[in-house]
Parts: structure tokens; C-alpha cells; sequence
């Protein structure tokens, strides 16, 4: 798991307090966390483009909610995989419905914008990893909470105390959540 | 037949490396910037805390039961 150290978090804090009164000094937040949400995203979708507009909205409602953030208990990755979860699970049945990146997409992908050429190079790299894929279609069926809970202890590696204050749970109920979700997933592989 | 742990091995180790975004950071941070400034373009014109609203609501109704009271003290002989 990727421990915050108290410089990191002091960091986050100044820029925080900044970006509520400033809001352009949220670009120093933006820059910091855009590569975990849009990795995060993106493993949790399979597709670049869809995380890519995930990644969008949870910044922007970052950066509209940013004066009601406090620092107190949550950190701010935290807090901001917290709205991306959100954002994910209001996209559930866009993911559940996504079909595989053919060729004829990419060559359609590829006449529309060359600017997107890195996002489909990124879709291509995760559609290789087959053994992901498997493992991606079947957490895709179990249920939202199940989804949550694995995606984040595996995917992202967070502790369970992490997990628990991404998603407002009890440590024991994630617990519960990854145990169940595990088994689920078993029967389907 | 595989057991948990198992599966939690195979999640682990099929988890897909970190990759660079960084060259679609620039255009997602205009994207953000775009879309705030046609959201607050969009919004009421009058931007007010919602206890205020509140309050007006309240103030609203209990003018109206005033003038309805003072209607029916007028009308009645």
C-alpha cells in the first residue's frame, strides 16, 4: 500500500486551503492525483475513454466541493477515490454493456481525434492482459459493493482502514464486503 | 477447484502496472475549466446560500396568511 507520509499530507493541506480560496491552485491537486483516478478508472472500466471522462467529472466535482472538504480523517486521495467510486457507480451499466476494443473502433477512434492516440495505446496495453480481462468480467457481474470493495483492495492495494474511509464503512464491513465478494467471484471463474 | 486465496493471488498478480496520463493532463484540466465555466454560466442568475432561500420562503408564506387574514377580516361584517 502506498503509505502518505505527514509532509505529503501537511503538502495537501496548504494546497487545499489554497485551492478554497483560489480555486486555480487546484491545478497543483489535479496534477498531483490525475495519473491514480485515471489508472484507477481505467482498471475499474476497461475502457480510456470512459475513464477518461470519470477522471474529468471527479475532478470537477473535486473542485466544486473543495470548500466543504476537511482535512480531518480523510485524506485527500482518499477522498477524491471516494468521489470516483461515485462516479464509476453511477456508470455501471455503461461498463457492464462496453465491448471489447475492436480494430474497426480504433481506426474510427483514430480518424476522429489523433490527440487520443495515448488513450487508445492505454486500452490496447490493458486488453492484453488476458488473465485481467477474465478477472475484470467477472467482478463486472457481481454486485456494486462486492465491485467496490476488490477493485480497491487489489487493484489499488489500500489497506482495509483505507478502504473503510473511501467508503464511509465499518473496517469489519469491509471485511465482510471482500470475503463475500471473493467467494462470489469463485463461483464465477 | 480454487480457494480464496487462490483468488486473491490471481487478483494481485494480474493487477495492470501504473501507466502515464500525463500527456492527456493538459487537455482534461481545459476540459474541467470549460465545463465549470459553462456550468456557472448556466446556473441562476442570483447565487444565494440555500437557508436563505429557505428563510424568503418562509417570510413569503407568512405574508400571504396575513393577507389572507386581513381579505377575510375585510370581507366579514
Amino acid at each position: 500500500m502506498a503509505r502518505v507520509n505527514n509532509n505529503e499530507l501537511e503538502k495537501d493541506r496548504e494546497w487545499i486551503q489554497r485551492s478554497k480560496e483560489d480555486p486555480s491552485a487546484f491545478q497543483y491537486l489535479f496534477d498531483k492525483y490525475y495519473n491514480m483516478i485515471f489508472n484507477h478508472a481505467l482498471r475499474r472500466t476497461c475502457d480510456s475513454f470512459l475513464a477518461k471522462d470519470i477522471t474529468a467529472n471527479t475532478f470537477l466535482k473535486a473542485l466544486e466541493n473543495i470548500k466543504k472538504y476537511e482535512c480531518r480523517g480523510l485524506p485527500f486521495s482518499s477522498w477524491l477515490y471516494r468521489i470516483a467510486t461515485n462516479e464509476i457507480n453511477l456508470n455501471y451499466r455503461k461498463i457492464r454493456r462496453l465491448v471489447p476494443l475492436s480494430e474497426e473502433r480504433i481506426r474510427q477512434l483514430r480518424g476522429d481525434n489523433k490527440t487520443d492516440e495515448a488513450l487508445i495505446q492505454a486500452e490496447e496495453k490493458i486488453s492484453q492482459n488476458k488473465t485481467f480481462k477474465k478477472l475484470h468480467g467477472a467482478i463486472t457481474a457481481l454486485k456494486l459493493k462486492y465491485q467496490n470493495v476488490l477493485t480497491l483492495r487489489y487493484f489499488e492495494n489500500k489497506s482495509i482502514k483505507e478502504i473503510s474511509l473511501i467508503l464511509n464503512l465499518s473496517e469489519n464491513t469491509v471485511k465482510t464486503h471482500i470475503r463475500r465478494g471473493l467467494q462470489q467471484l469463485k463461483k464465477r471463474l | 477447484m480454487k480457494d480464496l486465496h487462490d483468488i486473491e493471488k490471481m487478483l494481485e498478480k494480474a493487477r495492470p502496472p501504473d501507466q502515464d496520463f500525463s500527456k492527456t493532463r493538459r487537455q482534461i484540466w481545459q476540459d474541467i475549466l470549460n465545463r465549470r465555466k459553462s456550468q456557472n454560466k448556466k446556473g441562476f442568475p442570483i447565487s444565494l446560500a440555500p437557508w436563505i432561500w429557505v428563510v424568503a420562503s418562509l417570510v413569503l408564506i407568512f405574508i400571504c396568511v396575513l393577507f389572507m387574514v386581513f381579505i377575510h377580516g375585510v370581507g366579514s361584517p
